[in-house]
């Protein structure tokens, strides 16, 4: 008995040391390119089907053609207001194998003290903007924003003003149209917009606060107000849907759209960024992702590997006032 | 003494209240924003649920009395072996690695389950356990060394693209284990077999196999991270 | 018609044959291992669907919904342990089957079971998929708050001896649901918040750990004393028949029909998702048995009826979850939320227009769905006589490894991360504590699970309904269904205390 075991744990040392060997041999290759034993997760903070989701799966399957790298995942984080999923990139290794779906939403997740956001992460890439729209059921007696706000203000609290969660970007926009309207409206947060789009469809909720591309979806049953970018929409359906400035609320200072990028853990290696920022650059320049971008009326804003803070400042500016009337404002970002 | 009341309702019931005043000491979770309409708030279906507890549970220990049913001191022990087990499993799992742990738990909750009616030996099972997490290893050292070789020659072009891929790779890894747990089976086990300690190394072997097959289907096929703590090859 | 025959060209290739075949052995694996969903093998089949036709891309991925759905009935059969929250309502007769030594009939009747719900819901889905989607929006946060309230009722009082007990094991869940984010503000109700807030615990349990900690884990613990005992060295190894007999399937018309209703409906309903249904569907069919005492057996008992009620329903929910997902683009459950966003990987977009613009690739969805059921029915058949082996391998020997797959599942969940996967190793064994203490003083476990499930949908639906009503409860009372499932609650409470009682007396 004795003799196996010895045969044995001499066998697995040898084992051991050939594996020691090889690993250092192969450490030392000159064009750049991530171990295939290991795997690429791009990390989700949202539930699986949204918004946010398709565009990250898109962007991993045009990766996956590009690049010839084969083991790269999605994987669906949800809670805590995307600080889950946040955290779950900041904590991981810092080796660039961990990718975040950074969003406008993270932002709000840093002000509202969930995570410690983009302070503990780098900067790989900028991809797109997604508008939002405020729609209300198609047979709704309200035709513009006006008619809508003016209602509001004769009887405060009884239009319902939905959005996709008390601390997602649409919620900041809903409470920032309330703040400026004098808490006239009754803010209802839902839980994402799958619950949302059945509650405005089934006249449970007044007003919506959609991303355009959920009102594209649902272009039957919703009938846009008014749509937050900056220009018209570059969708021919939504071309007519006046902006706020033509609705007579410029000065309403929300944000106009949701905002999405890829980051990875603080602190990992250059290489290994410089080549995530390549591929994700050809990953965004092929075909199918740019014509999937043009499907959902997405605008492309593609950066790589720039500063953090020139990009979250504006964001900041216009949020932080809303965010610390909601209450939900921790840290610093509450004085 | 023998108690009156039975412990479980009992004990619940003062779990309720002690739940009922953490309810009603934390704040309240509506937000200053959410002034207008009415959000009821996180507390209040938190006390209903601590209040209606507490009432159930009390009426239960008042009503019902101890039947003098007592768990037999054996099921007590092995009830602690395997807790204790398991919490060792929890606390360990990520310093020392998913293969090194499972092989522990699963080789000893097997050989004590196994030895109930038996006469058993500490001595056997100590060394039966260092015995097959040694083998284990060193088959999981050798299946990781095999597909990180074929990764390798796939990815500079000496194998076809075919054995680059995470599926074939898991496909092979299979094989690999049911040829070496065959041998295991033929060589060691039998020997141990021959030697009278047929139930050691029923267990060895079924541990090995197991551990191994669900090392390969979580991570190789379904990109699980299982902790590799020690052996982080 | 034309555009029928379009869509079965799409579909009508031999590739989409054989990946279908393959979809379906992966998802009955997937339900079959505890810790592995129907969403995570359709999110692992997706870069593989990317690369197929359309049409055979979403018939691989039907196919492992379909698979996993049905797959999780296997081990709920023959172990008791559900493979995902799908089979909960199959455990009890399932497992009392295979003790009397029917575990054949059982596994293949879940089968034929899960075939007619499949088909079943697919022919709802095709006929009346618009008319139920605007069923569906009727559904505000009130209505879906007493469906809850439904669910918990009918929980409380199908299991156990006694309704109170059961109630306070539901609202231990709902306690248990309450840890985590408020779900309306998003701030956090854990106890020492500071340390916790970057934690797994911030977000509360999570439901499939649980599930796994309350039927794995409290198994393994529970089994201590019969393992000391003398082991019954020959099992049963005659599984009996496979198929159950045509008469008796046949006679169960009604309770198809009511399980087949309710999956449906209760899958086409978004948030609610496949565990309301099965307890609903086995409520039902308890309800159709009592009421005729000498054509049926009474579900409980380990009888043939209270495995097919559930199993239809499971697989009813499949076909109802994709109503309100093809038609507004809304996911059902968390399976077709990813299968959403498959599709638009795959170029589908969801919603009004695709029913305008694309019918020849709805009708090839709809003919793959069938396939998919179909392959699932035979594979899952095919596997009947090997599945009970397992059930030849002593407890002593079966138990370490039941153990150990109970943690490696909840896991796997946790996906990269070291220490989540270790928060929920954690929370399976707390809840495996819970479950053995729960089950050796008699309370029983399936309200727990139940409770965390809607509790937290309660609670959810409750707040944003008043919160719509402006601080009242208008929103509930101005609604007819709010008020029909109240009554349904009453009901069932009043009824169960007056059959308990009669019982009693009986006895006395």
């Amino acid at each position: 008995m004795k003799k196996i075991l010895a045969i044995v744990l001499s066998l697995c040392m040898v084992l051991a040391l050939c594996a020691c060997g090889q690993k250092e041999q192969g450490g030392t290759s000159k064009d750049f390119a991530p171990d295939p034993e290991k795997t690429i997760t791009l990390i989700v903070p949202q539930g699986a089907g949204g918004g946010t989701d398709t565009q990250a799966r898109q962007l991993v399957e045009a990766m996956k053609e590009v690049s010839g790298f084969q083991n790269i995942i999605v994987e669906n984080v949800t809670g805590g207001s995307t600080g889950i999923g946040t955290n779950q990139v900041i904590d991981a290794e810092a080796d660039g194998y961990t990718l975040l779906m950074y969003g406008t939403y993270v932002v709000c997740g840093t002000m509202t003290g969930y995570t410690d956001g983009y302070k503990g992460l780098d900067f790989i890439a900028g991809l797109s903007l997604e508008p939002f729209m405020l729609a209300v059921k198609s047979d709704s007696p309200y035709n513009s924003l006006d008619d809508v706000i003016k209602a509001a203000k004769a009887n405060p609290g009884s239009v319902t003003l939905g959005n996709a969660g008390a601390t997602a970007t649409t919620g900041v926009v809903a409470y920032g149209m309330n703040i400026a309207c004098d808490n006239a409206f009754n803010v209802v947060a839902f839980n994402g917009s799958s619950e949302l789009i059945p509650a405005v469809l089934g006249g449970h909720c007044d007003i919506g606060v959609f991303s355009q591309s959920e009102v594209l979806a649902n272009a039957d049953g919703l009938k846009p107000l008014v749509f937050l970018g900056q220009d018209h929409s570059v969708l021919d359906e939504f071309k007519s849907v006046p902006t706020l400035a033509e609705a007579g609320y410029g000065d309403l200072n929300v944000p106009g759209g949701c905002f999405r990028g890829i980051c990875c853990t603080k602190g990992a290696p250059a290489e290994m960024e410089q080549w995530l920022a390549d591929t994700v650059e050809a990953a965004f320049n092929s075909d199918k992702f740019q014509s999937f971008l043009n499907e959902n009326g997405l605008l492309p804003q593609f950066s790589k590997l720039g500063d953090f803070e020139k990009f979250n400042s504006d964001m900041i500016e216009t949020m932080k006032p809303i965010i610390q009337a909601t209450g939900l404002a921790a840290g610093e970002y509450a004085k | 003494m023998k108690l009156r009341i039975k412990p479980f309702p009992a004990v619940m019931t003062v779990l309720s209240a002690l739940y009922l005043l953490y309810v009603r000491m934390s704040e309240d979770t509506v937000l200053a924003a959410d002034a207008v309409g009415g959000d009821p708030g996180g507390k209040i279906l938190p006390t209903i649920m601590a209040v209606f507890m507490f009432a159930g549970f009390l009426y239960i220990t008042i009503k019902e009395r101890p039947d003098g049913k007592h768990e037999e001191k054996g099921t007590v022990i092995l009830f602690l072996i395997t807790l204790g087990l398991s919490l060792v499993y929890l606390f360990l799992l990520k310093p020392v690695g998913f293969v090194l742990m499972s092989v522990v738990l699963l080789f000893l909750l097997e050989y004590i389950y196994t030895t109930i009616d038996s006469p058993r030996s500490w001595k056997q099972g100590v060394l039966g356990c260092i015995g097959t997490t040694a083998v284990t290893a060193g088959a999981y050292l050798l299946m990781r060394y095999i597909t990180k070789l074929l990764l390798r020659l796939a990815r500079v072009g000496s194998l076809p693209g075919v054995f680059g891929s995470t599926v074939f790779n898991g496909v092979i890894s299979l094989v690999l284990i049911a040829a070496l747990t065959i041998l295991f089976a033929a060589t060691v086990c039998k020997a141990l077999k021959n030697k009278g300690c047929e139930r050691l190394s029923k267990s060895a072997l079924i541990t090995f196999a197991v551990v191994l097959a669900l090392y390969v289907i979580f991570k190789q096929f379904f990109n699980v991270n299982l902790a590799p703590g020690l052996l982080n090859y | 018609m034309s555009d029928f025959l379009l869509g079965l060209g799409l579909v009508a290739h031999l590739a989409t044959f054989a990946w279908c075949a393959f979809g379906s052995v992966l998802g009955i694996i997937l339900g079959a291992l505890p810790g592995l969903t129907a969403t995570m093998g359709i999110a692992l089949v997706i870069p593989i669907s990317y690369q197929l036709d359309t049409a055979t891309g979403i018939g691989l991925l039907l196919s492992v919904y379909c698979g996993a759905v049905s797959g999780a009935s296997i081990p709920a059969i023959l172990l008791g342990i559900p493979g995902n929250p799908n089979a909960i309502a199959t455990v009890e007769d399932g497992q009392l089957m295979t003790k009397k030594g029917l575990a054949g009939q059982a596994l293949g009747g879940a089968v034929i079971a899960s075939l007619i719900g499949g088909l079943g819901s697919e022919i709802f889905l095709i006929f009346f998929s618009p008319l139920i989607a605007k069923m569906t929006l009727a559904f505000g946060p009130a209505e879906k708050c007493t469906l809850a309230l439904v669910g918990i009722v009918i929980i409380a009082a199908v299991s156990g001896k006694s309704i109170l007990k059961g109630l306070l094991m539901g609202a231990l869940g709902f306690v248990f649901a309450f840890v985590g984010p408020d779900p309306m503000s998003g701030t956090l109700r854990i106890p020492f918040v500071e340390i916790f807030r970057k934690t797994p615990l911030a977000n509360g349990f999570d439901m499939t750990s649980t599930l796994i900690g309350l039927y794995g884990v409290s198994q393994v613990f529970s089994e201590l004393a019969n393992l000391r005992k003398k082991q019954n060295t020959n099992v049963c190894t005659n599984i009996g028949k496979v198929f159950p007999p045509f008469k008796k399937v046949a006679s169960m018309w009604q309770i198809i029909l009511s399980s087949l209703g309710i999956g449906t409906l209760i899958g086409a309903i978004p948030g609610t998702g496949a565990s309301i249904a099965v307890f609903m569907a086995r409520n039902a069919a308890t309800g159709i048995c009592s009421r005729n005492k000498k054509k049926f057996d009474q579900p409980g008992t380990g009888c043939l009826e209270g495995v097919f009620a559930p199993e239809v329903a499971n697989n009813a929910v499949t076909g109802g979850a994709l109503i309100p997902a093809l038609s507004l683009g809304i996911p059902g459950d968390s399976a077709t939320a990813v299968l959403i966003g498959a599709l638009m990987i795959n170029g589908v977009t969801p919603g009004y227009s695709l029913f305008s613009q694309n019918m020849p690739l709805v009708y090839s969805l709809f003919i793959t769905l069938c396939v998919a059921n179909v392959f699932m029915a035979v594979f899952q058949l095919a596997g009947v006589r090997l599945y009970p082996k397992i059930l030849l391998i002593s407890q002593r020997v079966l138990m370490p490894i039941v153990l150990v797959l109970s943690f490696v599942g909840p896991y796997a969940l946790a996906g990269s991360s070291v220490s989540k996967g270790i928060y929920y190793v954690g929370t399976a064994l707390f809840m495996g504590l819970v479950g053995y203490i729960a089950k050796k003083n008699e309370y029983p476990i399936a309200p727990i699970v139940l409770g965390l499930i809607l509790g937290g949908m309660f609670e959810e639906q409750f707040r944003r309904g008043m919160k719509l009503g402006a601080g009242t409860l208008s929103r509930f009372y101005t609604s007819p269904i709010c008020w029909l499932f109240i009554a349904l609650s009453v009901v069932i409470v009043v009824s169960t205390v007056i059959k308990r009682k009669k019982t009693e007396n009986a006895k006395v």
